[in-house]
């Protein structure tokens, strides 16, 4: 073997010891290892500081550390779940409002008819004013209740 | 990063597949339950990443939050383990680059970090515990090595990791993973014969 086989070989000595070379490499370096006595003694000294490193003292985790985590994941699943709960909850709410909107038009459109007639107004002119407010306040009802969800959600969020 | 050899179906340990399961049908105990049993292995990687157990305790506990976000993207045929210290590494990457850029600085072409040339001899809280034996000298040492190097060091002698599972982890190429561990036992070998633990500098 000349001495440019030998460098490269022992460049690969310290993943040898590592066990990080494929069979054909490790089986290349212990044949290397077996001729060559500086070698064998380098790839020596790299296992014994590969089976310091596994003997170092080991951190254990602290005693608590599962429970406070555990008590972390149940909290934010139950946040997470109630945050659910309330988006289906204004879902529900809009889709109500705008229903009782609009099987309450019918109705509404005879008593603005009667009180327009009562009052000599234009019917269709009152109509479409009150037609107005109505949908004007579905939609304020509406964002006062996003509004409401999002602060109450920025809150839990500081809290927690 | 997608690599042939963690591609191939992964046999879970006994227990952990159960649990993942469980899990992945919303059984919140199988979370708790997986919380205890990689309990010791992940804080001990996050001691060693982040060098410092408060910070490492913090970032057990998100890596888990992170976890139960995100297990319906894990593919149950791959590696739970390098999945789960995949999530742990972001995390504590982005930790460290937030609060200790220095400490991921890039090797130099000689396999030095900046951080090396910076002396720092005053032990961390991790280190104050450690006993000051060939093990410890060589804790204390692991400790003053660059971030990339310890977690290299821990993934493949602590934990045991083949190589691939470490790339998977990291999301770096097999090549840079082989790389890096070469320089970590190089730089390592040379800190401890800068402080006398050892005799001999060049292998």
């Amino acid at each position: 073997m000349n001495a440019k086989d030998h460098s490269a070989l022992r460049e690969k000595l310290t993943l040898a010891a590592a066990g990080a070379l494929d069979g054909a490499s490790q089986m290349e370096i212990e044949r290397h290892a077996a001729a060559c006595p500086d070698c064998a003694a380098k790839l020596a000294q790299w296992r014994q500081m590969g089976l310091a490193i596994r003997r170092m003292p080991k951190p254990l985790a602290p005693a608590g550390l599962v429970e406070r985590t555990r008590a972390l994941l149940i909290e934010r699943s139950a946040r997470e779940a109630e945050a659910r709960s309330n988006f289906r909850g204004l879902a529900l709410l809009v889709l109500f409002v705008w229903a009782m909107t609009l099987l309450a038009w019918p109705l509404e459109r005879q008593l603005v008819a009667g009180a327009a007639s009562w009052l000599a107004l234009d019917s269709t002119r009152a109509g479409a004013w009150v037609f107005a407010y109505t949908i004007l306040g579905s939609i304020a009802g509406t964002a006062a209740a996003v509004v409401l969800g999002l602060h109450r959600r920025q809150g839990a969020g500081r809290v927690a | 990063m997608m690599h042939t050899a963690a591609a191939t179906v992964w046999e879970a340990p006994v227990g952990v597949e159960d649990e993942l399961s469980r899990l992945r049908r919303g059984d919140p105990e199988a979370l708790g339950a997986l919380v205890e049993r990689y309990q010791h292995r992940l804080y001990r990687y996050l001691c060693r990443l982040v060098g410092d157990p408060a910070t490492a305790e913090d970032l057990f506990q998100q890596t888990w939050l992170r976890v139960a976000e995100q297990i319906h993207r894990y593919d149950q045929g791959r590696n739970f383990d390098a999945w789960l210290f995949r999530v742990a590494h972001n995390l504590a990457i982005d930790s460290l680059r937030r609060y200790r850029p220095e400490s991921l600085d890039e090797p130099l072409p000689s396999g030095e970090s900046r951080v090396e040339r910076v002396p720092d001899d005053a032990p961390s809280a991790l280190d104050l515990v450690v006993e000051q034996e060939w093990s410890g000298r060589i804790a204390i040492a692991i400790g003053q090595l660059p971030a990339i190097y310890r977690e290299v060091l821990a993934l493949r002698f602590e934990e045991e990791m083949k190589l691939e599972e470490i790339s998977e982890s990291l999301g770096a190429p097999l090549s840079t993973v082989k790389t890096r561990l070469r320089r970590a036992l190089e730089s390592l070998r040379a800190r401890l014969a800068s402080s006398g633990a050892i005799s001999e500098v060049t292998p």
